[in-house]
């Protein structure tokens, strides 16, 4: 899976540090969500993108091969 | 854990229970209570050491937290066994109940510490190469590690009955296994300070 949280991030001139907080979870979860190290639940997919103002499908990407 | 209340109720119960172990003189086990407690609410004193409140519990640390336990309570049942292990085999090496159960409580913690580590940063931080080699160094440690138990366990059980060649074979292993362990140890302390020294970004 790829996101694009760190580019609509960029956008919103937000800190890692801040999205963390604005969806309470720590800064690590942020840096691994945008490493594509971990799968969020929808839950927290849909709190990420509500921060970011943008649509999940546009911020997570799914490989069809995963 | 979830709040401040639960986290002050967890490191009472544990002062509680250590103040018990230490009337009754059962000073390691009470050592191993307080260290465990400490390891088990690090996040949270660090936490509130820095920032003056508690660590957001997000749904990575609970899983991390759930794999963990998960782990920990393998290490319980496999302590545990090689324990009854040593009783029945009628082996001179019976320990004290107070140091089998600080070694059974302390070697829960370390799998503990070790499991949320490798869940938390380590795993995320190494390449799929690494984490192979740590998988292969794990396998390898073990069967070493079960090697030298049973070799240890069973020598007076088999020893009548056992031949010059097999009894050669006992002694290899006997010697071989732990440093086959103790390098895999070493190996697979080398990839762990590597994935935990890789600094995230």
């Amino acid at each position: 899976m790829k996101t694009k949280i760190k580019e609509y991030r960029a956008k919103l001139n937000i800190t890692q540090e801040k999205l963390a907080e604005m969806v309470d979870v720590r800064r690590e979860t942020i840096i691994f969500l945008e490493k594509g190290k971990y799968n969020p639940s929808l839950r927290l997919a849909y709190n990420i993108s509500k921060a970011l103002q943008v649509n999940i499908d546009e911020l997570f990407i799914f490989d069809d091969e995963e | 854990m979830k709040n401040k209340k639960t986290f002050w109720a967890f490191m009472l119960v544990a002062i509680i229970i250590a103040i018990i172990f230490i009337a009754l003189e059962l000073y390691s086990l009470a050592v191993v209570i307080i260290i465990g407690a400490i390891i088990a609410g690090h996040r949270e004193i660090w936490s509130l050491i820095r920032y003056r409140k508690m660590p957001p519990n997000d749904e990575r640390v609970k899983e991390n937290i759930n794999k963990s336990v998960r782990n920990s309570f393998l290490a319980f049942i496999i302590v545990s066994l090689i324990t009854i292990l040593l009783y029945v085999t009628d082996e001179p090496v019976q320990p004290l109940l107070e140091y089998y159960l600080s070694a059974l409580l302390l070697s829960v913690g370390v799998v503990y510490v070790i499991s949320y580590l490798f869940y938390d940063r380590i795993e995320a931080n190494l390449g799929s190469r690494d984490i192979k080699a740590l998988n292969i160094l794990a396998i390898f440690e073990v069967v070493s590690l079960v090697i030298f138990i049973l070799n240890a366990l069973f020598v007076n059980t088999v020893f009548p009955v056992i031949t010059d060649e097999i009894f050669t074979l006992h002694k290899l292993m006997l010697y071989i296994s732990p440093v086959a362990f103790s390098l895999g140890i070493i190996g697979s302390l080398v990839i762990f300070v590597k994935g935990l020294l890789v600094k995230a970004s």
